[in-house]
């Protein structure tokens, strides 16, 4: 074996292992970690070169995103209008916008970028929750182009708002009398419009701008974001398996540089139940180090900001009817039954805690018929969920991915509208899930909230809401917890704890690089922790930036 | 081209949409059906009626087409539309748990459709206990207070006290929607889907019962009564308008292209599915004066003693 032995030295290494949970140094062959402790106690693997570049840098395992899509890499061909900082994968960072007309502003110079005429200008990002009772409407679009179709996604993903060119094609007027166009005091659509039909046409005659497209190109632009934010390991977690998509994953993580391990989750509905298994069975052959199939993705309900969740009583705080289910519950049980019996992971998205409950009886009675050891099913967002539920989790083996970041990007608009100040208290309880034994992970459902693991960790230790108000405080964990729960925990929920997720011989040589110590920083700067990139089988990466 | 109909088939698992939808791609009358279902895996194709078939598309060798939308409907809706001139009726399967009303929106806004209601299939011995389940109970009382015509199937398999006992449910939820009973979802696709009215002429028709043959062992009769009334003038609107909404229940569908007396230059197309009807204004024609056409169950009465019969010259039986 001649294989060079390379250590990295560096100012502190949480390693996040049971034997020796700070080092110094860390020796790597391959792509694998042989040791890792202090200098002397690693020598005697042989001769070996020192890499001393992160000597002031802090390093931690590569961390985990267990619940992530890569359309971010596609998200970002288009105009970001958020209220919030993000940056991009390149490393640009955008600045938050405070009002709308800071939006039009920002499409204005989009705009005069695109060459042809007929491109439709895509945003996204925008929330009106953050301006009050003034809404975006034609008024604001029709400034960015009179000519060119403007079309404008909601962070909430249930709402879009388009110009006077694309109501014009779509043939919405004051004599529209359809559910979800909206429309002003006098009669006339605003531009905003909900409910499936309404979308449909609009995006259908402004050329079908957001039709996803998985591409090699967007597959690397997500690797440079996780880079920038620490992580090493990635879900998609609703994935095409057709063959075309299949050629992408490979061939993007083929590539020796590709600093990312891709963990794709079949979309459960893309082929029957049968088919599906097979397909599962044909497309984990292909699995190598970067690239790891096998997981499969079910829904449950919708979103609970989008008021698409479905609810336990007593049902929506502002009133509102209950949500939608994504497939009927029978339908779901037996898919669960089918699946689990054939040996498959599941991940199931669950938001409301009618739909968590769901999810239980599901994987309840799909043990029942078909006893299965360790099969670690995990419940994803599963925000809702009270400490019954917690109970029944633990009870059936079940893994649990809380979604942490809604605490602070929606947690005054829970406590405001979605589900009152109680529930809000106790949401996305990562305190209960740790204290009764389930395990946890935590996670950012990149595009929806930025992928950016420290945040997250930072949301279940502090649990504030963008106001500053702190929602439920004996939810909160520690920071050990919280690291664990982006690193080893979510590698859990993958069967992939023996791989990735802590520092110790025979894992990936997976780290995240950081500027500063997440063991000592005040746990309320966790979030502002820099990120100097990643380590990926030994590979350095770094994060790009805009300087 | 003339718009398509596009019609949203509801209910419940178990209420007979896959047992109707079957009937709709076998059929041999020669309409070319586009139907997009949840999942291919229920349908009974017998395999020498299929052309060509790939995950997600069925092609039959009579011209009809079935797309799965199990994974997301708009990409297969817009399949149909960039197709839609091979085809006579587009039909959507709606879910148990899907909204029917929202889905027929589509047909309300895209030109080359036309919005032809939404039929909810219901299962009558154990509507009453859906509508109460924990889990879906809210969904399947709203999915028929949406729908433009129930079929309520399954009837034998209750007595007639208690095939009241359910119509009586239903009629307090839906409020006076149409409702047809039949079992084996064998109601007519006159009734269901419109399919006289769908046709480019509004013709004459007679009373009448088809039999199909579903296999075998099974013929069914479909039964419904059809007029048509015919007018050389131009009618009075608001007396016209009075008329048609006092149609009786038993009236389950109509279509006809009218002229009003104020004006006489324009033509106006009038359809009514269960208790929607539309009006509108559209392209003059070759055509003079007024023609419709109803559709009703056997106890529709047809012209004897209709308001709307006696606006017109001409009332054929």
């Amino acid at each position: 074996m001649t294989e060079v032995i390379r250590v990295f030295s560096a100012r502190k290494i949480i390693t996040l292992n049971n034997y020796c949970p700070r080092a110094t140094h860390v020796a790597v062959r391959g792509t694998r970690v042989l040791g890792v402790g202090a200098l002397e106690d690693l020598t005697g693997w042989g001769n070996y070169e020192l890499d001393s570049r992160f000597a002031d840098n802090v390093l931690m395992p590569g961390f985990v995103e267990g619940h992530g899509h890569t359309s971010e890499g596609q998200y970002w061909q288009h105009s970001y209008i958020g209220f919030y900082d993000r940056r991009d994968p390149d490393g640009r960072l955008w600045p938050g916008l405070k009002s709308i007309d800071a939006c039009v502003d920002r499409l204005r110079l989009a705009e005069a970028e695109l060459h042809e005429s007929e491109q439709t200008l895509c945003a996204w990002g925008f929330d009106p929750i953050f301006f009050g009772d003034e809404r975006m409407s034609v008024k604001h679009l029709d400034r960015v182009s009179a000519e060119r179709p403007v079309l404008v996604m909601h962070a909430s993903g249930h709402i879009i708002n388009v110009n006077s060119e694309i109501l014009r094609r779509a043939g919405f007027d004051r004599t529209t009398n359809i559910t979800g166009v909206n429309k002003d005091s006098y009669g006339e659509p605003t531009g905003e419009l909900q409910e499936l039909a309404p979308q449909y046409r609009a995006q259908r005659v402004a050329g079908d701008p957001l039709t996803s497209v998985m591409s090699k190109a967007v597959l690397q632009s997500f690797a440079q974001a996780a880079v920038n934010a620490g992580v090493t390991t990635s879900t998609d977690l609703y994935a095409e398996v057709d063959d075309t998509s299949i050629e992408h994953y490979q061939a993007a993580t083929k590539a020796e540089d590709f600093p990312l391990r891709l963990v794709p989750a079949m979309n459960a509905l893309s082929l029957s139940v049968e088919d599906g298994i097979r397909r599962l069975d044909e497309i984990k052959q292909l699995n190598h180090d970067k690239l790891h199939f096998g997981i499969c993705k079910l829904m449950t309900d919708g979103s609970i900001q989008g008021f698409t969740g479905r609810l336990k009583w007593p049902g929506y705080y502002n009133g509102r009817p209950n949500g939608i289910w994504h497939t009927p519950p029978e339908t779901f049980m037996d898919m669960v039954d089918k699946f689990h019996a054939a040996g498959v992971h599941l991940h199931i998205h669950t938001n409301g805690d009618e739909a968590s409950h769901l999810a239980l009886d599901a994987i309840e009675n799909a043990l029942t018929n078909t006893p299965r050891s360790d099969h670690r099913h995990t419940l994803q967002h599963c925000q809702m969920a009270d400490e019954s539920q917690f109970r029944r989790m633990k009870a059936l083996g079940t893994c649990v991915n809380l979604f942490a970041n809604h605490l602070y990007y929606w947690g005054d608009q829970h406590v405001a509208h979605t589900m009152g100040l109680d529930r809000a208290r106790r949401m996305d309880a990562v305190g209960t899930a740790v204290r009764l034994g389930v395990p946890v992970a935590i996670h950012s459902d990149v595009p929806v909230t930025p992928l950016a693991p420290l945040f997250t960790a930072w949301c279940a230790v502090n649990r504030r809401t963008a106001s500053g108000k702190l929602l439920g405080a004996d939810e909160r964990v520690s920071v050990a917890e919280a690291l664990a729960a982006i690193t080893g925990g979510p590698a859990y929920s993958l069967h992939l704890d023996h791989l990735v997720g802590s520092i110790e011989p025979g894992k990936f040589a997976d780290f995240a690089v950081l500027e500063d110590d997440p063991e000592t920083v005040a746990p309320d700067a966790l979030k502002d922790i820099a990120v100097w990139g990643t380590v990926l089988g030994g590979l350095a990466q770094r994060a790009a930036s805009d300087t | 081209m003339k718009p398509v109909p596009f019609t949203v088939i509801g209910g419940f698992l178990g209420a007979g949409k896959t047992t109707l939808l079957n009937r709709l791609l076998t059929q041999s009358s020669g309409l070319r059906y586009a139907v997009l279902v949840n999942d291919f895996g229920c349908l009974e194709i017998d395999a020498a009626l299929v052309r060509s078939r790939s995950s997600e598309t069925i092609s039959l060798v009579n011209g009809c087409m079935c797309c799965t939308i199990a994974d997301g409907f708009t990409r297969a809706l817009t399949d149909v539309l960039a197709r839609i001139d091979d085809f006579d009726h587009v039909v959507v399967e709606a879910s148990g748990v899907a909204q029917p009303s929202r889905i027929i929106d589509i047909a309300k806004l895209e030109p080359e459709l036309h919005a032809n209601g939404v039929v909810v299939m219901v299962d009558s011995a154990l509507v009453r206990e859906h509508g109460s389940d924990a889990y879906v109970g809210d969904v399947v009382i709203d999915q028929l207070k949406g729908a433009d015509l129930l079929v309520v199937n399954k009837a034998s398999s209750l007595s007639t006290e208690g095939l009241a006992v359910v119509s009586r449910w239903l009629g307090g939820i839906s409020g006076g929607t149409p409702m047809v009973e039949c079992d084996y979802a064998d109601v007519s696709l006159e009734l269901v889907l419109g399919e006289s009215c769908a046709r480019s002429d509004v013709r004459r028709a007679k009373s009448y019962m088809s039999r199909e043959r579903l296999s075998d062992n099974i013929a069914v009769e479909s039964a419904f009564r059809t007029i048509s009334l015919e007018s050389t003038v131009c009618l009075d609107r608001s007396e016209f308008l009075a008329a048609a909404a006092s149609l009786p229940s038993s009236v389950i569908r109509g279509k006809g292209l009218v002229r009003f007396e104020t004006t006489p230059g324009e033509l106006w197309l009038w359809q009514k599915v269960g208790l929607a009807t539309t009006l509108s204004a559209v392209e003059e024609s070759a055509a003079a004066g007024s023609r419709l056409v109803l559709i009703g169950t056997p106890e529709f009465a047809g012209c004897e003693g209709l308001e709307l019969a006696e606006l017109f010259h001409d009332c054929d039986n």
